[in-house]
């Protein structure tokens, strides 16, 4: 029965419909992710020579120092950046919801480092952070405390860094809160003010629970885009100084490719990276459908 | 009620501090672009001018627009950015009509493997990518910023989720009507996915001028260099530590997209809570 109610047509229609973005996405997404494990086994550098070696490769990223550094970096960033950011927008999104008629002004400033280019807010914080004209430290310099490095400390990079990156998503992150708070009948926040609880109960036994979907999402995307999406933040900033502390894996993997022309390794570097976004997906999946049965 | 509204009170001292830490670092780093570099050196300590210019000068705009060529630099910028948005909505939405109205031999398989591209960032690519846009000869071209973009499995997924919306009713009175698919989908189904279409389109208008890595990776060559990669280089490069000059670029760069974002938000924020995908 369904078959005769399609829509008309030559046998081959659907296939030339298709054929575009197929092509595109074979060409440019599927075609690479072949090549990247091709790669991966062997010594290849930038201009082109590719010698099959095996698990080489692998074996030189797992024995790197420098490989070991950026994956700390990584995970330390990773960490603070999905409890800190997390916390701070689901905070946020509570607080906005209780008082919808201020939401719309303060959406929308707080929506602006979302907006910006990445180049420009990465800019904005070097300068921010800048030891002689900053900002920052104009006001420590104002209230008679001493000056700080930021960026150019390798005891605060990391954390300067994390600093201007959530400053650039947190606002992002509220919004898919808000979204799922949306979701949440009225009618059981009444039924728990007329059982009696107070605000911080109605939070924990009401709100949380039922956004425990949304917070896994927010939970597994801040967690790749915190090992993905930070090329640009640390390209601009820090170019994974001082002393590698912010030589974060994308940075890292990008200028082992680009900037030292060993594609091979850095290849092999890009596949740890996938096998962890995998993982993340995977268990984003799971849980996903647990929570369905 | 008394209970509901303590921390709501105390929630207001956090909210206004976070319009602080939004707002001001922008309102100063933006300054910065009406200042002398003089000026900028000489900022220090806290006063009414840490934040508004002694001496106002449009200087540096004209600085940065001689400096980048700036004509070109934007004219490449927008030419990049609005090719990859309509042949993307187009690709996109043709492929998204196909998975979800028709019914052809790996079907559910083809749209699985396009739905799991969606998980693969650019950033894991990047090497295997630069490899293959040499390969078929569009490096340094402003093609290479095009063609690799001009599909996408989030793009597909979006559209599709609309399509599948719509009552399958029409399909059956197209179909009485004589109406092939290829008419039913530009004259009924496109127009109805007018909305869906600017939401879509508004995303990857933005994503692409932002984009970064690939234009820094794919372009050395200085006439086919894009906005944000043109502001990078200008201060990693060209004119070091002109603070003044940067700046200029900074509100140049932005200045565009949060006109597009103001009149565009209710589209944006839409976007964005049915996705979850960042512009």
């Amino acid at each position: 029965m369904s078959s005769s109610r399609r829509l008309e047509g030559p046998r081959i229609q659907p296939y030339l419909f298709v054929a575009p973005a197929l092509l595109v996405i074979g060409v440019f997404v599927v075609w690479p992710l072949a090549e990247l494990f091709y790669l991966s086994l062997c010594r290849a550098n930038i201009l082109g020579r590719t010698r099959f070696t095996g698990l080489d490769n692998f074996l030189a990223v797992f024995t790197s120092l420098d490989f070991a550094n950026s994956v700390r970096a990584t995970v330390i960033f990773m960490v603070v950046v999905v409890i800190a950011q997390s916390t701070l927008a689901l905070v946020v999104a509570l607080l906005v919801e209780s008082e919808t008629k201020a939401m719309g002004a303060l959406r929308t400033l707080y929506f602006l480092p979302v907006v910006i280019p990445f180049v420009v807010a990465s800019f904005l914080w070097k300068f921010i952070y800048d030891p002689d004209v900053g900002l920052i430290n104009s006001v420590l310099q104002a209230l008679h405390l001493p000056r700080a490095g930021f960026l150019a400390d390798p005891s605060q990079a990391l954390g300067s860094l994390i600093a201007a990156c959530i400053w650039k998503a947190w606002a992002f992150f509220t919004m898919i809160f808000l979204s799922g708070l949306k979701e949440i009948p009225r009618e059981l926040y009444e039924c728990a003010a007329i059982e009696g609880a107070s605000s911080a109960q109605r939070v924990r036994y009401v709100t949380l629970p039922l956004l425990r979907r949304v917070l896994l999402f927010v939970i597994v995307v801040t967690t790749m885009d915190s090992v993905a999406r930070v090329f640009t933040p640390v390209f601009v900033m820090t170019q994974g100084g001082p002393r590698g502390v912010t030589d974060l894996l994308v940075y890292y993997d990008w200028r082992t490719a680009f900037r030292v022309g060993d594609i091979g390794f850095a290849s092999a570097v890009a596949v740890f990276m996938f096998v962890f976004v995998l993982l993340i997906n995977l268990v984003q999946l799971r849980i996903g459908r647990e929570r369905d049965a | 009620m008394r209970d509901a509204r303590a921390p709501v009170r105390g929630g207001w001292v956090l909210l206004s501090l976070l319009v602080v830490v939004v707002v001001v670092p922008m309102v100063w780093g933006f300054s910065l672009a009406f200042r002398s570099n003089e000026e900028i050196a000489r900022i220090g300590g806290l006063s009414l001018h840490t934040f508004i210019p002694v001496r106002p000068t449009l200087d540096n705009f004209t600085r940065f627009f001689t400096a980048v060529s700036f004509g070109r630099v934007l004219t490449i910028t927008v030419f990049v950015c609005l090719s990859v948005t309509v042949a993307s909505l187009f690709i996109n939405s043709l492929a998204a009509f196909a998975f979800a109205r028709m019914k052809f031999a790996g079907r559910n398989l083809l749209f699985a493997v396009v739905v799991a591209t969606m998980i693969l960032p650019i950033e894991i690519l990047i090497v295997p990518l630069y490899r293959v846009v040499k390969d078929v000869g569009l490096m340094n071209s402003l093609a290479s910023l095009v063609v690799p973009f001009a599909a996408s499995g989030f793009g597909i997924f979006f559209m599709r989720q609309f399509f599948s919306g719509v009552p399958r009713e029409l399909d059956e009175a197209a179909r009485i009507d004589g109406c092939g698919a290829a008419r039913f989908f530009f004259r009924i189904l496109l127009p109805l996915a007018r909305t869906p279409l600017v939401t879509l389109g508004l995303i990857v208008f933005l994503q692409q001028w932002d984009s970064f890595l690939v234009p820094v990776t794919f372009i050395s060559r200085t006439e086919n260099m894009v906005l944000q990669v043109a502001i990078n280089n200008l201060y990693a490069h060209i004119y070091v530590n002109d603070v003044a000059l940067l700046a200029a670029g900074m509100v140049i760069g932005a200045l565009p997209v949060i006109v597009v974002f103001l009149f565009t938000q209710r589209y944006y924020i839409a976007g964005i809570t049915t996705t979850g995908i960042k512009g």
